[in-house]
């Protein structure tokens, strides 16, 4: 017993963060760097929510004068960055972030002070978005900023600088968690954990970082761009001068649809964990759920043009497009039929998480079949950029990446925090997110069939339109009430919640065989596995670990990328100060430039330092 | 103001194959997502056995031929979807009048109204108008879509879907009218501060009605039949006015903004915003930036008896 003690000591001396300020500035921990992802997502999607009310309000009836155009115009343009770019995806990210290295059984991610960087960069990146809008320079030209109205000659505002450079900024934060997931995912599993034999949702968040690594490089490269024909006059995508607007459009779109599915698959990947958790049986299909990941992975590539149905290109090539868009569904189909499957053979186990896995099913299965529609051109030409548009989907990322993210935070709520959310308030905040969405998202397919364009500040009375509008509202406001009870909850519960204990809810992975919270370091003994469902198959006193790993260094065990067969042992580096210097410093440079072409120089001496600094080899040991 | 904007109220052969097509998508997702839900819900809910053991195979198989029959019919049925999507799609490109009799209208996407031209051989070779286009009844109707801004879109739901109108890109379009009636159709790519107010009305008339509204088009605007109205001229000539606008038989030639020589046959004005009588011109000749912030006509131009002649003058521009 006192061995075992004097173990976790010293491991956790081994492991843990500085103290204090200066610890909670330098940590590497991706523990508290995926949390502070998660809270970080979930403020900007409060910010992105109030405007969004404010939007409902301003549309509440026919000619209102609530919302001035110009502020109409910045709140949505914000809002759907916002929510694409610092709420869905980095939310989904911070849950790899914390989840993957203790679904894999492994002490911390490969590259964890490349992670601390992306973190820093993101917050920042998010908060300069938001003052734009705050100093009157909020992105006037919508979340997808076309060209040409996005160009200087008419937006003579910051507005599209700063959307530009937040763009960038947040695709480099995001670049950085893709690829030290993918490096941890191929090798540093725990001993045994064989690509058959990986969680689905790991298996989830490794295709989600690929995808990354293509879609978020294609539009950093977009934005730098359209900064650069803002900024130094390069006409890219101004006609005039030999560039072409709907050149914009392919760049945008060639990351815009896969980013749906960024968004979309880590949501399918945590489902399979909340359905196998909830009805008590291992996920039917785990195969063909894998599968069907990476065939969605690299179909989703292959989509985009169904966004510019409408802008005149030859009929044949958008036939493809159609073509591809109706098969996109069928990896989704088979997920959701092997999801069902599960389910009848199981016992099911009515708490929260399944709740929210239902209302999943209710709401993602009518957005899939709206997409289904939204893949012919002629429906497509009726169908696109009315309101019709916009219930789709919002019922495709409510629906399919909010509902299972919420249902998510509620079940490894007590591997973050030790203690146990409240289970009433979360069937409140269930009911009332519930009802909300379908209140607020069902009638704007029925609007847009009736003429109502999106992106529109106001409506005359005479359109009819006002009635199904005032829904909306009413509905957009229980939603709303929704998200502060789900709050509430996360925050009250952390102190007031029933303590866990190592695996509430009976489940099967690896994240659930440590305490909870888990200690630095993660497990005190690295487990080996040796089937898919390590604790249903073994006891926890029956389970072999590894031995010969010090526990006074941060080392890691690599494994071989196929098998996960021991290879070697690696060094990881500790906390440092210079992630956060060399995140200023690259903030700095990325602020000035909306200014300046001389803010690349800044950039590149103000974060070349700290990067320098950071990557110095410690003396006799790896940096 | 007034006008129909439905998808599900076709008035052209086009918009009723869409029509169509969208009723038997709507109804076929409602199925879908009924069958679903519904075996969702037996799943979760259904009887269970003791006897039903964790070792019994029999689930498995079950489940296997049960998602393997699933995954079949929705593949059966997107490639069902798929050939009636293509085979509307080739209606579509059918299902129009005789194209020998074709007209073609220029349309420009202006931030944020509509410009109509209607091209013809003799003079005054091209007839200029604004925000209410008139076609007449069972003619195909080529369109010529451009922007002289930003990117726009020309959607009318009862006739068909939509088609871009892009800066440096000329396309072609063709619609058609069957059913007399008044269209709305609103600018449907955003393109700044007022997209929310940039429609076009579409009168489609029958052809004698059409020819009539035509022969007007073609004269000038006619000469002031009072004194207040020819004070009204001059008021407009003298003032900032004709920097943008034209009216034909005066000597303006603006064109970046609507031409107002028939500006009083028109219906709305702001493109489909107020309606145009004496009312809702005054308040927007003295109030254009209160009813629509953003645009490029400034308000209070003209005002006190100036206006009164103004007005006495734009409303005869019949």
């Amino acid at each position: 017993m006192n061995a075992a003690v004097a173990e976790r000591d010293t491991l956790e001396r081994a492991w843990r963060s500085r103290r204090g300020v200066v610890g909670w500035l330098t940590t590497v921990d991706h523990k508290t760097i995926g949390l502070r992802f998660i809270g970080t997502a979930l403020f900007f999607l409060a910010l992105g929510g109030a405007l969004a009310l404010l939007m409902r309000t301003q549309l509440a009836r026919p000619d209102n004068h609530l919302l001035s155009p110009q502020l109409y115009n910045q709140f949505f343009s914000v809002h759907g960055t916002t929510m694409m770019f610092l709420f869905a995806v980095p939310a989904m990210m911070g849950l790899g972030v914390y989840l993957v290295p203790l679904m894999i059984g492994t002490r911390n991610v490969i590259f964890p002070r490349l992670l601390a960087y992306a973190y820093w960069v993101y917050l920042f990146g998010g908060l300069f978005l938001y003052a734009g809008l705050l100093t009157g320079n909020g992105a006037p030209a919508g979340w997808f900023s076309y060209t040409p109205l996005s160009e200087s000659m008419f937006d003579p505002t910051k507005g599209s600088d700063i959307w530009a450079q937040t763009i960038t900024y947040t695709e480099v934060s995001m670049l950085g968690v893709a690829v030290t997931l993918i490096i941890t995912i191929l090798k540093q599993r725990a001993p045994g954990m064989s690509l058959n034999r990986i969680p689905v949702f790991v298996w989830s968040m490794l295709v989600t970082s690929f995808m990354v690594v293509f879609a978020m490089t294609t539009i950093a490269t977009a934005s730098m761009m359209l900064a650069a024909d803002r900024l130094i006059n390069t006409r890219f995508f101004v006609e005039r001068a030999g560039g072409d607007p709907l050149l914009w459009q392919h760049f945008f779109w060639l990351f815009g649809h896969p980013e749906v599915y960024i968004i979309f698959l880590p949501a399918t990947g945590l489902i399979s964990h909340l359905v196998t958790t909830f009805s008590r049986r291992p996920v039917f299909g785990y195969t063909a759920i894998v599968f069907a990941t990476i065939a969605t992975g690299i179909i989703s590539f292959g989509v985009w043009v169904h966004h510019m149905f409408a802008t005149g290109l030859p009929q044949l090539g958008l036939s493809f497009y159609t073509a591809s868009s109706l098969i996109v569904t069928i990896p989704t189909a088979i997920q959701l039929f092997c999801w069902i499957a599960t389910f009848w053979s199981g016992r099911p186990q009515w708490r929260v998480p399944l709740l929210f896995v239902l209302g999943f099913f209710f709401i993602l299965v009518r957005g899939g079949l709206t997409g289904v529609m939204l893949a012919s051109v002629p429906f497509d030409l009726q169908a696109h950029d009315t309101f019709f548009v916009v219930g789709h989907f919002h019922d495709v990322l409510i629906g399919g990446a909010v509902f299972p993210l919420l249902g998510g935070l509620f079940y490894w709520y007590p591997k973050f925090t030790g203690r146990m959310p409240s289970e009433i308030a979360g069937r409140w905040a269930f009911a009332l997110i519930f009802v909300g969405q379908n209140l607020t998202f069902f009638p704007m397919h029925i609007l847009g069939l009736h003429g109502m364009p999106r992106r529109t500040y106001t409506y005359l009375a005479s359109t009819g339109w006002g009635t199904l509008n005032q829904l909306e509202t009413i509905g957009s406001y229980i939603l709303a009430l929704g998200v502060l009870v789900t709050v509430a909850n996360l925050i009250l519960s952390a102190f007031r919640g029933r303590v866990a204990g190592d695996n509430p809810w009976g489940a099967e992975t690896l994240e659930w065989a440590t305490t909870s919270p888990p200690p630095p370091g993660n497990f005190v003994l690295l487990p080996v596995v040796e089937s898919r469902a390590p604790n249903w198959d073994q006891r926890p006193e029956d389970r072999p670990v590894v031995t010969g790993l010090p526990l006074d260094r941060r080392e890691v065990l690599f494994t071989t990328a196929l098998d996960a067969v021991p290879a070697r042992r690696i060094e990881l580096p500790g906390p440092t100060a210079w992630t956060l210097a060399a995140a200023i410093g690259t903030t700095i440079g990325l602020v000035m430039l909306i200014f300046t072409p001389w803010g690349l120089v800044v950039a590149t001496l103000l974060a070349a330092a700290p990067f320098i600094a950071w990557a110095w080899p410690k003396a006799g040991g790896s940096a | 103001m007034q006008g129909a904007h439905s998808v599900l109220a076709p008035a052209s052969p086009q918009a009723a194959a869409i029509a169509h097509l969208a009723q038997l998508f709507l109804a076929l997702a409602a199925v879908v997502w009924l069958l679903v839900l519904g075996f969702l819900a037996y799943s979760l809910l259904r009887p269970r056995r003791l006897a039903e053991r964790d070792t019994d195979t029999r689930p498995a198989r079950r489940q296997l031929v049960g998602v393997s029959v699933a995954l079949g019919l929705s593949a059966a049925l997107l490639l069902a979807l798929g050939f009636v999507d293509y085979g509307t799609g080739r209606d579509i490109e059918t299902a129009h009048g005789n194209s020998t009799d074709t007209l073609h209208i220029r349309l420009i996407g202006r931030q944020w109204w509509w410009q109509i031209q209607y091209e013809q051989r003799t003079p005054p070779y091209r007839v200029t108008t604004a925000n209410e286009m008139h076609i007449p009844l069972g003619r195909p109707i080529l369109l010529s879509l451009e922007s002289a801004d930003v990117i726009h879109s020309f959607w009318a739901p009862n006739l068909h879907g939509k088609s871009d109108l892009i800066p440096s890109y000329t396309s072609a379009f063709l619609i058609q009218a069957d059913t007399p009636g008044v269209y709305r159709a609103p600018c449907a790519e955003y393109c700044g501060t007022q997209h929310a107010k940039m429609a076009l009305l579409i009168v489609a008339q029958p052809a004698d009605s059409f020819a009539a509204w035509y022969a007007n088009e073609l004269r000038d605007a006619p000469q002031p039949a009072s004194a207040a109205a020819a004070h009204g001229r001059e008021v407009f000539l003298a003032a900032a006015c004709p920097l943008c606008h034209t009216i034909r038989g005066t000597p303006t030639g603006g064109n970046v903004a609507p031409d107002l020589t028939h500006l009083a046959t028109r219906s709305t004005l702001a493109a489909g915003s107020i309606h145009n009588d004496r009312i809702g011109l005054a308040g927007w000749i003295a109030n254009a930036q209160g009813i629509k912030p953003g645009n490029q006509m400034p308000s209070n131009l003209v005002s006190g008896r100036d206006l009164d002649a103004l007005l006495d003058y734009l409303t005869t521009l019949r």
